[in-house]
């Protein structure tokens, strides 16, 4: 188990620079495709179909749409290698140059340009050293080493100058534009947010440009470099307080070792009022000359990376600006794979660009389908591979963190050694440059001196000659008072001047002493500045060793977490695609248990009316009971009554009787008595007889109304059964419905998460290149697509060849040389250039972002729309001139062939049959003003998604 | 291990189920990117929150407005006044916004340490010291970021008076740079006179139906901002009027007074009430070296009416909840007197009046001493100001804006809000 999750860590992208030995005969393209294939994960989009390749291949490489007709033949083209064949025509085509160099324009320069340096001139440099093939160490070498004296480095000096030569913006545009660090934040302290990016990189990178300044005493003459031969690199943070001193250093490399020079020696030209000071060493020279010798890692991965994203959309690390750890690429493995292709293809653009173009990643559709197949349990495992190994490498990285510190201690404790140092060697600096003006000082007095001697010597000489001349002439004089007087004034004069020239030559003397003291002197100072900097010089040497041994840890520790990151960020992507396989799942079964809930709550609530049904009989029953219980009752009330009733009147009669048998015994005859006494028993006999019927009678009501209460409490019982089987049977409904609603709202919680791991999954996919990404156009591609678009750029051509055949008269008929030809397309190709780029101009004050800021993001705002709506240009592009295109469709007359000229002028495409619909129905009733509907729909059409965004 | 300073964990390992929330958050194109996700209810409430700015150019005399320092040797001829703040007194020139003082604050404690237009300029409007080489939005564009309305198609920054679109938004990018407006509708807001309604109408939905068909499987947050941005071209030519000052009736242009700054405070306020987020006015021009006293007194003449009308107008209606106001220079001026009678630049030791929104009333935050001449409380500077803007809006000062996967602080992370000033 442990060998196969270490095979299968090692098979995932872990491991810098391992090419597939089988691989790398093969070309870039399929190298690159071999290996995405092998990473790819999740969804991936089918290959783009021939419209969409078409129209992304020349938006890309030349910079616009093709026209209806280049897409057409293009479309009707059925050679299989038809897509090859087109990258490579766009590859060698003028178009293409000029468009490449417009992308690395903006990537170096980011719209900043023009204030020193013509843009033209710079875009024309640009473009040659693109058709030259020119490696880009070279290119970027030659923006770095340009000084802007050399009338041929001057367009290069656009990346100096442009930027007035300010150090901490140069070096942060050297940072991000050539090794892909955005240092900036790491100037006034560590980077606060990104932990691999240190002050003392700034600085590395700061002291090759520190020195520089814009130079300009003369504002009407053009700008220079001006660089002088001192100032050093030192930082203090703001934060620790820490402080630190480098010399120039590349990110990730070596401090440079500089040759100490005499503090005399260091200028070729010496800095003074209005001359630009040239330095006997240069530490920008020194920056061109590292860069042009290539072997700088981060150097090779930024531009490796700048130019995939050049082509992808993005990078494969992105922001582009920004390699480090929490920051790591898609894909370590490819990006290598693209870094040695750079170099071993020794930095050719175009041919690497070309390469891209060919692979299956750029040919991909922009649609990407909601489906993938998925190995869940080789993906759990390599999950749970690349965890153990993010843990390792984490831990390698930490051990990297513990030796970085210790070389950053001894580096600190080297640093303070120096730093006492450097100022006794800038002290004997100091004394050397003392003793070298004592020297000079005394030299200029002994040629002073000199000059006086031989003066007086001169004059000596003279005297004598004079002496001379009078004593000859004395002998021929001799009695001459006048000329004895004057040569005894004569030489009363040498004697004058030679006493002069004595002591001219004793200063002399003095002078030349003077200078031998001073030149003993200077030999001294120079031998002290010599020891001190051949001290500070182990020293520094020392802080090299440490600084490099730290600056290699820290990279190691960046590295290892940079894959690590990686692992994880894989791990999250793996994690995604099982959780919305599962979660889609989970719907199914969800959906299903909904479904199966719902037919049983059906059927429960199908129970429900008869037993409401049988609830109202019973009730009915109740009812029924009641009132026969109610009659039962009244009836034995009756019966009990009457009884009573009888019963009384029985016992009155018996009274009575008695009374008046008792009254018959007291009276010895009393017939009328007797007849009264037998009336009596007779009539009680009969009331007796009544008693017993109305017994009879109550008794047959009560049992009557036993029956009815045992009727009405069997009622009440059926009822009772009835209420109860309804009330549970809508319980059971109740229960089920807030089973369903449970159900639902799983569902629902389910469906966000899977709507929501999609988004994370498409977004993964698409940073993983698996499909093709939406790029809005920049200013100048929607420009050129615009004006193709419209067929303007027919009539800009058009015009340049008639202002070039008018300047260029020839005969009918007459024959163009091959090279008159190609002189002719070429001031028609300048001539119409120009005019595209002056319509550039308001596109990219609208839609360019302001000089300076990043001009790869994406944004629309409200004015751009009002622009495209009822700004000029599109407007009078849609109205003006003849061959445009809603001229070319009010000719035809067919709608289906008006509807997919239409299509394939503006989106390159056949319309579907609904759009074609569309087209006609928007035309119905138009008959009237045709060309305004067309020019509508075209307007539609130019404004759309489809258009602005090249997919 | 180094960064203990700033990083938020030593472990620097994500969370899977963290990163996992990352991806599913999406990725934002414009709109409201701060890292920190706010709560519902404070994003509600920082929805409806606006900010003005009153721009005094040329470096207003703290001394002859917000921090008088009658009878002594700097203090020059005007009086100071009682205001509507028991115990607060700003200077004799600002008669009417003396009665509103109770809706006010003032800072008198600040020190910028520079005495440069561009300098202080740039200090005041970006709550940052210049750096070469690095560029930071202004004030405005942070705002119109950080408060911007999906529902609202008008520009989030606004500059009265001015024309076109500025560069101010630096890393923001130019859809939060500001515009310049003088009383006029923006340019091509209006329809061609050769479409009719109909025709545009029908040209739309052309477009929309167009789109539809694009993005029912290639939609993304910009296909979104792309088709949205067209929706807003449409809302906007309706609502153009928005920008046209002479649609306030007579009498309030009375308000405001008869000078150019009158007419620009009442764009303002209309601006501000069709729910622009940042509208920034300027007064040209406090910076007198030369007769001082001359010059104030005729500026702040028509700064005092339009102002106080302005926030009057806004107390009135409501709307000071939730307005941030702030009258700021670059700077203030020189205790000392010159011998032209003005004063010269000076960011040792001077005053911005703000109010409104979460800014406390009444409240006197700092102190110089008695002849002004330096701060002997409470100093503050224009990173802690830059803070406090922000906060009194409801938004976390300490927050980042995350631009194309760059983490871009909204504010100085060396400096924090003024709390005590802070409702």
């Amino acid at each position: 188990m442990k060998t196969s999750l270490a095979a299968l860590a090692l098979s995932f992208a872990f491991t810098a620079h391992v090419l597939h030995a089988e691989d790398s005969g093969q070309p870039l393209h399929r190298q690159i495709d071999a290996l995405m294939a092998a990473h790819q994960a999740g969804p991936v989009a089918p290959p783009a179909d021939d419209a969409e390749f078409v129209r992304r291949v020349y938006l890309d490489l030349a910079g616009r749409i093709p026209t209806a007709d280049e897409a057409r033949a293009f479309l009707n083209d059925e050679s299989s290698e038809k897509r090859s064949a087109l990258i490579d025509r766009l590859m060698a085509s003028e178009e293409s140059i000029r468009h490449l160099a417009i992308k690395l324009d903006l990537m170096l320069m980011d719209r900043r340009g023009g204030k020193h340096v013509k843009v033209d001139a710079w875009r024309n440099w640009l473009e040659q050293s693109l058709r030259d093939n020119r490696p880009l160490t070279q290119i970027v070498a030659d923006l770095l080493a340009a000084d802007g004296s050399d009338e041929h480095g001057r367009a290069a000096s656009t990346f100096y100058l442009e930027r007035d030569v300010e150090p901490d913006l140069l070096t942060r545009d050297i940072g991000r534009k050539f090794f892909g660090r955005d240092l900036q934040c790491a100037q006034c302290h560590n980077h606060p947010l990104i932990d691999d990016y240190y002050q003392t990189d700034y600085y590395g990178v700061r002291a090759f440009v520190g020195r520089l300044s814009l130079f300009q005493p003369d504002r009407k003459k053009p700008a220079l470099l001006a660089e002088k031969a001192d100032g050093e690199a030192s930082f203090k943070s703001v934060f620790t307080e820490r402080e630190g001193l480098t010399g120039p250093r590349l990110p990730g490399g070596e401090e440079v070792v500089e040759v100490a020079l005499a503090p005399d020696q260091l200028y070729k030209v010496a800095p003074a009022k209005n001359v630009r000071p040239v330095p006997a060493h240069s530490r920008r020279e020194k920056l061109a000359e590292l860069v042009a010798a290539g072997g700088n890692g981060a150097f090779d991965r930024n531009m490796a990376n700048r130019l995939w994203a050049l082509l992808m959309g993005r990078g494969v690390v992105d922001p582009v600006d920004l390699h480090h750890s929490e920051n790591p690429p898609v894909d370590p493995e490819l990006l290598d794979l693209l870094t040695q292709s750079l170099v071993s293809m020794d930095y050719n653009v175009r041919a690497f660009v070309r390469e891209l173009a060919l692979t299956q990643a750029y040919q991909r559709s922009s649609v990407l389908p909601v489906a993938y197949e998925l190995d869940v349990e080789a993906t759990r495992t390599e999950i749970a591979a690349l965890e153990t190994r993010a843990d390792e490498l984490r831990k390698t990285a930490s051990n990297a963190d513990v030796q970085a510190e210790e070389a950053l201690e001894k580096l600190d404790a080297a640093l303070q050694q120096a730093r006492p140092l450097r100022d006794e060697l800038k002290k004997a600096a100091d004394a050397v440059l003392a003793a070298v003006k004592a020297r000079d000082t005394a030299a200029a007095k002994v040629s002073e001196q000199q000059k006086t001697v031989a003066a007086k010597q001169a004059i000596v000489a003279a005297v004598q000659a004079a002496v001379t001349a009078t004593t000859s002439a004395g002998e021929s004089l001799k009695d001459d008072k006048e000329l004895k007087q004057a040569l005894a004034l004569l030489n009363g004069k040498v004697t004058q001047v030679q006493g002069e020239l004595t002591s001219a030559q004793q200063a002399l003397e003095a002078a030349q002493k003077t200078t031998a003291d001073a030149e003993t002197a200077l030999t001294a100072a120079r031998q002290a500045w010599q020891a001190k900097s051949t001290e500070l010089a182990g020293v520094e040497e020392q802080v090299r060793t440490h600084r490099a041994a730290m600056v290699a840890a820290r990279e190691k520790a960046t590295q290892q977490r940079t894959l690590a990151g990686h692992a994880d960020r894989r791990a999250a992507y793996l994690e995604a695609l099982i959780s919305w396989k599962e979660q889609k799942t989970q719907l199914v079964q969800l959906a299903e248990q909904k479904t199966a809930a719902e037919a049983k709550l059906a059927t429960l609530e199908a129970e429900v009316p008869p037993l409401e049904q049988a609830v109202a009989a019973a009730e009915k029953q109740v009812a029924q009971a009641t009132q026969q219980l109610a009659a039962a009752q009244e009836t034995v009330k009756a019966a009990s009554g009457e009884l009573q009733h009888a019963r009384e009147t029985a016992a009155l009669l018996a009274e009575s009787l008695a009374k008046a048998e008792t009254a018959r015994g007291r009276l010895e005859a009393a017939d009328d008595l007797d007849v009264a006494v037998s009336k009596l028993s007779e009539t009680i006999q009969s009331w007796q007889s009544t008693v017993s019927e109305r017994e009879a009678t109550l008794k047959q009501a009560t049992s009557q109304q036993t029956a009815a209460e045992s009727g009405m409490t069997a009622a009440q019982t059926a009822m009772n059964e009835a209420t109860t089987a309804l009330a549970q049977a809508r319980q059971n409904v109740d229960t089920q419905a807030n089973a369903i609603a449970e159900l639902s709202s799983r569902l629902q919680t389910t469906q966000t998460a899977h709507t929501e791991t999609w988004t994370a999954i498409s977004k993964g996919a698409s940073e993983r290149f698996q499909v093709a990404g939406l790029i809005g156009q920049s200013p100048e591609q929607l420009t050129l697509s615009l004006l193709t678009a419209t067929g303007q750029i027919d009539r800009y051509r058009i015009a340049e060849a008639a202002k070039y055949d008018k300047k260029h008269p020839r005969k009918e008929g007459e024959p163009l040389s091959d090279e008159a030809a190609a002189a002719r397309e070429a001031a028609i190709r300048a001539g119409t250039d120009a005019a595209v780029n002056k319509a550039t101009a308001s596109f990219v004050k609208l839609f360019g972002n302001a000089a300076g800021q990043s001009q790869d993001e994406f944004f629309a705002t409200v004015d751009q729309a009002l622009f495209i709506a009822n700004g000029g240009e599109i407007r009078s592009w849609l109205s003006g001139g003849s061959g445009i295109l809603p001229e070319r469709l009010e000719k035809l007359e067919d709608n289906a062939a008006l509807s997919e000229e239409l299509f394939l002028a503006v989106l390159t495409r056949q319309p579907t049959d609904a759009e074609s619909a569309d087209v006609a129905a928007y035309l119905e009733g138009r008959e009237d003003d045709r060309r305004a509907a067309i020019e509508e729909m075209v307007w539609a059409m130019l404004s759309s998604a489809e258009f602005r965004f090249r997919h | 291990m180094k960064c203990d300073y700033a990083c938020q964990s030593a472990d620097h390992r994500i969370a899977r189920r963290d990163f996992l929330g990352t991806l599913a958050g999406g990725f934002v194109v414009g709109g409201l990117g701060a890292l920190a996700t706010p709560t519902a209810a404070a994003h509600l409430k920082r929805e409806q929150m606006r900010v003005l700015v009153v721009y005094m150019a040329g470096g207003l005399s703290q001394l002859e407005s917000w921090d008088p320092k009658p009878k002594t040797d700097t203090g020059g001829p005007f009086r100071a006044i009682p205001t509507a703040v028991p115990g607060m007194h700003i200077s004799e020139l600002l008669p009417q916004t003396a009665q509103h003082m109770d809706k006010l604050s003032l800072v008198r404690s600040i020190n910028t340490r520079n005495g440069d237009h561009a300098k202080g300029r740039h200090q005041m409007e970006r709550g940052r010291n210049q750096m070469p080489g690095q560029e930071f939005p202004h004030l405005g564009a942070v705002m119109a970021k950080s408060l911007e309305r999906a529902d609202n198609p008008l520009p989030g920054y606004i500059r009265v008076p001015g024309g076109g679109r500025g560069r101010d938004a630096a890393y923001l990018g130019p859809r939060y740079n500001s515009i310049g407006v003088n009383g006029q509708p923006p340019a091509n807001s209006a329809r061609a006179g050769s479409l009719t309604e109909q025709a545009d109408q029908s040209r739309n939905d052309f477009r929309r139906r167009l789109n539809d068909r694009f993005m029912q499987q290639r939609r993304t947050a910009e296909t979104d901002v792309y088709l949205q941005s067209y929706e807003q071209a449409l809302q906007l030519m309706e609502r153009r009027d928005v920008f046209d000052v002479d649609k306030e009736p007579a009498k309030e242009h009375e308000k405001y007074g008869p000078s150019d700054f009158g007419r620009h405070c009442l764009m303002s306020r209309r601006l501000l009430e069709h729910g622009i987020p940042f509208v920034q006015v300027s007064h040209s021009n406090y910076d007198t070296h030369n007769e001082n006293f001359n010059f104030h007194l005729e500026q702040l003449g028509e700064f005092d009416q339009a102002f106080s009308a302005l926030i009057g107008d806004l107390h009135d209606r409501g709307m000071l909840e939730s307005t941030l106001v702030v009258v700021m220079s670059e700077f203030g001026r020189t205790p000392r007197i010159n011998a032209r009678f003005g004063r010269d630049h000076w960011g040792n030791a001077w005053s911005v009046c703000l109010g409104g929104a979460g800014v406390q009333p009444g409240a006197i935050i700092g102190k110089t001493n008695e002849n002004g001449t330096a701060v002997v409380d409470r100093e503050v500077n224009h990173g802690d100001l830059f803070h406090t803007y922000l906060s009194a809006v409801g938004l976390d000062s300490s927050d980042s804006f995350d631009i194309g996967g760059r983490p871009q602080p909204l504010a100085d992370p060396a400096h924090a809000p003024i709390h005590e000033l802070l409702s």
